[in-house]
């Protein structure tokens, strides 16, 4: 048995009740039974079975059950022991248990693929240590902008909501925060269910800490082919993507897409892991020109740790390189580093200096160039006035005759660093200050500067030496001219004086010299570039944690140009892209210095795996299937026996036909004959349709058996499927002005309101039984937020004690008004002004536009709109106010002079209220007439609503007919 | 109750035999059942008695009255002749149909039980009889012989309560017609039939089965039960039982025939499947006997 439930184990099956199984063990005898024992006989009237007696048949051998009857019930008899024995698909583990559960989950980035997982194991886990009476907690290992109380006892419901509302954040779990959380909380969780993004994410005091805490079952997302994209990296050819990867065991094949903002593929790389490798750096290709690439996504499942986004992804700078004097040639060489390093980053166009300041470029290079012919330097000024970049380089030329355009004053003659007659050894890059605009990037060692024109010293060479080396002698100098900088490089452009062309630091001193025309102010701030003035980039685009771009909210945080190196992702700082005037930056998801490391469990920490399905119990399938398979069974047994026609007289089935099913038939036919005798004693003549139903309620048998068994099975995920289905409010909203209707103000009486609805209904149907409207069932509104335009008439019943009417109210109910609706209130108190809600009517209205009221006069539209009436008497005699007619009170009349306000007391609604059934609900005083005079009211309070004076046009009927005539 | 309730029912019934009947014609029954009755009928008697036919004229005697004296013939002489007629009776046939539950027992719902069947010979025949001028009466328990008009409905309510076994009216003299599936064992039917004999009472034994009952059609691994209940054989493979199965049923019929040819009974024998017409026929050609 042991044996046997180990084999079960193994497959991820497991039995609740594995005693329940021990049964099995009789199936040979089973079989033996069903298949040796000849079928029962079958139960034959003869009334000449006398004749028999004596008889002897030739043949003895008793037959045999069919096979496949056999069968059918050996399985019956089967599943039925293996569902009471409970099985389950995977079966608890080892933290399963009594007691609280404490779910950690790890909400990372790195947990999107396993997100769906995750939910599963959670819900599963909460729900059995819910049945089993213990609580439920969870805590989320990332960091949110909200916070949440790690010791709040969930529902299933809750931690479904939970997972539906928390997705995976695009940065780092904090697990560091996480465990403080926990151990502030200060729960004493009986086990932990840990789901983890299987990183270590350098912390594993985490798992040591929640070990301390109780047992704790690890589910650990797989790492294999999991890679993720650490850094973009400038390479003199171009960018390349470092990616790597948590586990090395085994060779991977990765591919990286360059991506524009709308998420096309601009090209794409391709690479190789070899086995052992967790790093590799993949070249990317250059995109085409015009294609304004911003990230690069490793291709496979979506998580923001497999994107990395590009900063000063811009709009590709205009550069222009200066070709002055008549020849070239030899200035060509400088210029090739120049364009190497900008080339994937700008458009670079050549040209002579006039022509070029003309065409204002973003940045214009000049190298080596000294003593500018007068005409170009007052074009190159103005350029750099009106806020252009310019660039020089120093070289022999500029070190014999420097001009007016630069930013320091140079002496004459370059200085040499390390040569053979010079003491000086080759100086390197000294690091690069706050203030400097190349604060941020590092120089490389060994980038040396050999020889360099030096500049004037003085008190404001400090503040425009933007690099220096490292005996302080300026390296880049730069100064704002105008709205424009001027920057000047001491070495040459090519690598004769110095490694700095050679350099990527090179490529991304030049870039940011030319992105710092992008903010031209922030050089012209006290005559040096102070980053610390730079406007904030806003988020432009979020990454969310599939590592999609998503256009950022308004609310976006927004972070200062040079902050952006210091900030990691999080809650506070949301990765993606930021930016301004076409600079961007980006905070990415991974630390470029800290790749993802596979999670080392603590070894007193059982681990399960994630892609095991959580357990699932199958008794409930199991016993369907039987239950299905009973059903078969007496549908074959029915058959033979009600059907003797259908499958005739002794034919194979019949054979195999069970005693224990007959039983039951007749017990149920003796049932219905029962019931039936009472009515019919003698049933003789009508014999034949005295049979039937006997098939027929055997056939509703099955049915029923059936319908019970799918009922079981499938319940309860219909009433999930149910329980996701959701209202649509537009429809909601567009169902009033679809067909007319009447409506009442929803007051805080319920029985008012029920009346008041009940009341409209009734007018409803007499509206259909006698006159051309129609009027679909009637509304409920609160005049507060219903959109009261799609009513032609609203009945206000004042409950006493009804609050006033709020403003927002009181200027719907006048909209509605002055727009041509008809709003009738009643006092429903008989009319007395003097009652307790008459007299507090006025107070109730404050507000409403109510116009100056007169009794209903007897010649007024109303009384004559349908029926011609001379009271208006509800379920009280009641008189009805409206509107003066007038004209002489000096009121414009709105409306054609429709009253747009009935005031009364008569109860009109109790009046007209039926039930469910259509009889009339209340008493009417005056009997059945009253209410009748009540419904004319009614109908032409209605129907003046909707054709408001066309009667009282009717009244000139004649005279315009003998108008016509004339 | 119950017969209030079945009225409908029988009333259909018996319009049915009405059809049958007319169909048939009237119905006289053959002299050999015209035992001596003193109802008047249409059986000559051959001796002088109450009649319509002139039997013959016997000179006048003083005890006749002269109202009885025949003038036509006494004219053509000196004598006085009085007329005298052939005493004629009617013959009386006393019906029974075999209230077994065995016998109320169809094996089919399309098909009559054999008792309905039996019910509309017998009231077909009862029919054909009455307008040949026959008495008709149904056997009931103990000496109560309805009287009153002749109607079919009222006949059959009585055919349908008639007593387990065919009794003996006193004045019970007359044809039995007697309807049963004879599954009884013979032995039974012989005493009965011979008291029948033994008081010079004849008749005709009209015996009804089932379709299922002369075929067999049964295969399988069976318990025959029999509605009246019984023993009940069980058959292991009821399709090599058929031959001796029928073989037994004709012997069966065959020794009930032979009873009733000891006793004086006609025997006629029919399937509750078989129209009702021809089966009639057959009955009314044993009632009109050999002409």
């Amino acid at each position: 048995m042991s044996a046997l439930a180990d084999l079960a184990r193994s497959i991820g099956l497991g039995f609740g009740a594995p005693w329940a199984l021990l049964p099995l063990l009789a199936l040979p005898i089973l079989w033996f039974l069903l298949r040796a024992t000849p079928p029962a006989p079958k139960q034959v009237e003869l009334p000449s079975a006398r004749l028999l007696l004596g008889l002897e048949s030739t043949e003895r051998t008793p037959l045999r059950a069919p096979l496949w009857l056999v069968l059918l019930r050996l399985a019956i008899a089967v599943l039925l022991c293996i569902g009471l024995a409970r099985p389950t698909l995977n079966p608890p583990g080892a933290s399963d248990g009594k007691g609280d559960l404490l779910i950690v989950v790890d909400d990372g980035f790195a947990s999107t693929e396993s997100w769906e997982r995750f939910r599963v194991h959670a819900l599963a886990a909460a729900q059995e240590s819910l049945a089993r009476g213990g609580k439920v907690h969870a805590l989320f290992t990332a960091l949110r902008a909200e916070q949440r109380d790690v010791t709040e006892a969930l529902s299933v419901d809750r931690l479904r909501a939970l997972f539906a509302s928390r997705a995976p954040v695009p940065w780092l779990p904090d697990r560091k925060a996480a465990l403080v959380a926990l151990e502030q909380g200060k729960l004493r969780p009986a086990r932990i269910l840990w789901l983890s993004d299987g990183l270590s994410h350098d912390d594993d005091a985490f798992g040591r800490g929640l070990t301390r805490i109780a047992p704790v079952l690890l589910r650990s997302a797989d790492l294999a082919g999991a890679a993720f994209a650490l850094d973009v990296i400038q390479k003199p050819a171009g960018r390349a993507i470092v990616i790597s990867r948590p586990i090395s065991d085994a060779e991977l094949n990765v591919s990286a897409q360059i991506e524009g903002l709308d998420g096309v593929p601009l090209a794409t790389a391709e690479g190789r892991f070899k086995s052992g490798e967790v790093r590799l750096e993949l070249d990317l290709p250059i995109p085409g020109p015009g294609a304004k690439p911003v990230l690069v996504r490793l291709a496979g499942p979506e998580n923001a740790g497999r994107v990395r986004l590009f900063a000063e992804s811009g709009a590709r700078p205009r550069i222009g390189l200066a070709v002055s004097g008549g020849e070239e040639k030899p200035l060509l060489s400088d210029f090739f580093y120049i364009e190497r390093a900008l080339n994937p980053h700008a458009e670079i166009s050549r040209g002579r200096i006039a022509a070029l300041a003309k065409s204002k470029p973003a940045a214009i290079i000049i190298a080596d160039e000294g003593g500018l012919p007068e005409a170009e330097r007052v074009a190159l000024g103005e350029f750099v006035e009106k806020g252009g970049v310019l660039i020089r380089f120093a070289g022999p030329r500029l070190a014999a005759q420097a001009d007016s355009l630069v930013p320091a004053r140079l002496r004459t003659g370059e200085r040499a660093l390390g040569g053979a007659l010079a003491w000086d050894k080759p100086q390197m890059i000294a690091r690069f200050t706050e203030d400097s605009p190349f604060f941020g990037l590092r120089p490389p060692p060994d980038a040396l500067v050999r020889q360099q024109v030096l500049a004037e010293p003085g008190p404001e060479l400090t503040a425009s030496s933007w690099a220096r080396l490292q005996d302080g002698t300026p390296l880049v100098t730069g100064a704002a001219r105008g709205k424009g900088i001027l920057v000047l490089f001491h070495v040459t452009a090519s690598p004769e004086w110095s490694d700095l062309p050679l350099s990527g630091l090179f490529v991304d001193m030049l870039r940011r010299v030319i992105a710092l025309r992008i903010a031209p102010d922030v050089a012209a701030k006290n005559g040096s570039a102070g980053r610390e003035n730079v406007a904030p980039f806003p988020l432009l685009y979020a990454l969310d944690g599939e590592g999609r771009l998503s256009r950022a909210r308004p609310d976006a945080p927004a972070f200062r140009p040079a902050a952006f190196e210091a900030l990691s992702a999080g809650p506070m700082a949301s990765p993606g892209l930021y930016g301004r005037g076409g600079r961007t930056a980006a905070i990415n998801v991974i630390p470029p210095n800290a790749p993802p490391r596979a999670l080392k469990p603590p070894p007193e920490m059982s681990v399960a795996s994630l892609r095991a399905p959580p357990r699932r119990d199958l008794a409930g399938w199991v016993l369907g299937v039987a239950m299905v398979f009973a059903a078969l069974d007496l549908l074959v047994a029915l058959l033979v026996k009600g059907g003797r026609r259908i499958v005739g007289t002794g034919s194979v089935i019949s054979k195999g036909h069970n005693r224990f099913w007959s039983a039951i038939l007749t017990k149920w036919r003796n049932l219905g004959r029962d019931l039936r005798i009472g009515a019919r004693p003698y049933r003789r003549p009508d014999r034949r349709p005295d049979r039937r139903p006997d098939r027929r309620s055997g056939t509703w048998a099955i049915f029923a058996l059936l319908a019970a068994g799918f009922a079981i099975t499938v319940g309860p995920f219909v009433r999930e499927a149910r329980a996701q289905e959701v209202g649509d409010p537009a429809v909601d909203r567009l169902q009033p002005s679809v067909a007319m209707r009447l409506a009442f103000v929803r007051t805080n009486a319920p029985e008012v309101d029920k009346a008041a609805r009940a009341g409209l209904l009734g007018l409803s149907r007499e509206l259909w039984r006698r006159t051309s409207v129609e009027p679909a069932s009637p509304d409920g509104v609160d005049p507060e937020t219903a959109d009261l335009s799609v009513y032609p008439l609203l009945y206000w019943a004042i409950p006493d004690g009804a609050p006033a009417l709020s403003p927002r109210a009181a200027q719907n109910l006048n909209e509605f008004m002055r727009n041509g609706g008809a709003l009738l209130i009643d006092t429903r108190d008989g009319g007395g002004v003097s009652s307790t809600p008459g007299r507090r009517l006025g107070a109730i209205l404050t507000g409403l536009d109510a116009p100056p009221l007169e009794r209903l006069p007897e010649r007024h539209v109303l009384n004559r709109a349908f029926f011609l009436l001379k009271e208006t008497p509800g379920r009280f005699p009641s008189p009805v106010w409206v509107e003066v007619q007038s004209e002489t009170r000096g009121r414009a009349r709105a409306n054609d002079g429709v009253s747009p306000l009935f005031i009364g007391g008569g109860d009109w609604a109790s009046a007209w209220a039926v039930d469910e059934r259509g009889r009339s609900a209340f008493p009417v005083e005056g009997g059945e007439p009253a209410r009748e005079l009540a419904y004319r009211f009614g109908i032409n309070l209605v129907v003046y609503a909707l054709t408001g004076n066309y009667k009282d046009d009717q009244v000139h009927l004649p005279a315009l007919i003998e108008r016509l005539n004339r | 109750m119950k017969h209030a309730t079945a009225t409908s029912a029988l009333a259909q019934a018996a319009g049915e035999a009405r059809l049958l009947a007319r169909r048939l014609g009237p119905l006289v029954a053959q002299a050999r059942f015209a035992a001596a009755a003193l109802v008047p009928g249409n059986h000559g008697r051959r001796r002088v008695g109450m009649g319509e036919n002139f039997w013959q004229f016997r000179p006048y005697r003083p005890e006749d009255g002269s109202r009885r004296i025949d003038w036509r013939r006494s004219a053509r002489g000196d004598r006085f002749f009085v007329r005298e007629r052939e005493l004629e009776n009617a013959q009386n046939f006393f019906l029974w149909l075999d209230p077994r539950p065995d016998f109320d027992w169809h094996s089919s719902p399309g098909l009559p039980t054999k008792r309905e069947r039996g019910a509309l010979l017998l009231l077909a025949l009862a029919g054909a009889l009455h307008r040949g001028g026959e008495r008709v009466t149904p056997l009931l328990s103990g000496n109560a012989s309805p009287g009153g008009a002749f109607a079919l409905d009222q006949l059959a309510i009585h055919l349908f309560s008639a007593p387990p076994e065919p009794p003996f009216p006193q004045n019970g003299r007359g044809a039995y017609i007697l309807v049963s599936d004879f599954y009884e064992d013979p032995s039974v039917w012989r005493s009965r039939l011979k008291a029948f004999q033994a008081r010079n009472r004849k008749g005709i034994l009209v015996a009804i089965a089932d379709p299922t009952e002369v075929d067999f059609p049964f295969a399988g691994r069976l318990r025959f039960s029999a509605p009246g209940g019984g023993e009940k054989p069980l058959v292991e493979r009821a399709e090599t039982l058929a031959p001796a199965y029928r073989a037994a049923f004709a012997e069966r019929r065959a020794a009930i025939r032979a009873i009733a040819g000891e006793t004086g009974f006609e025997f006629a024998a029919m399937r509750a499947d078989e129209p009702a017409a021809p089966a009639l026929a057959r009955i009314a050609a044993l009632v009109r006997g050999p002409r």
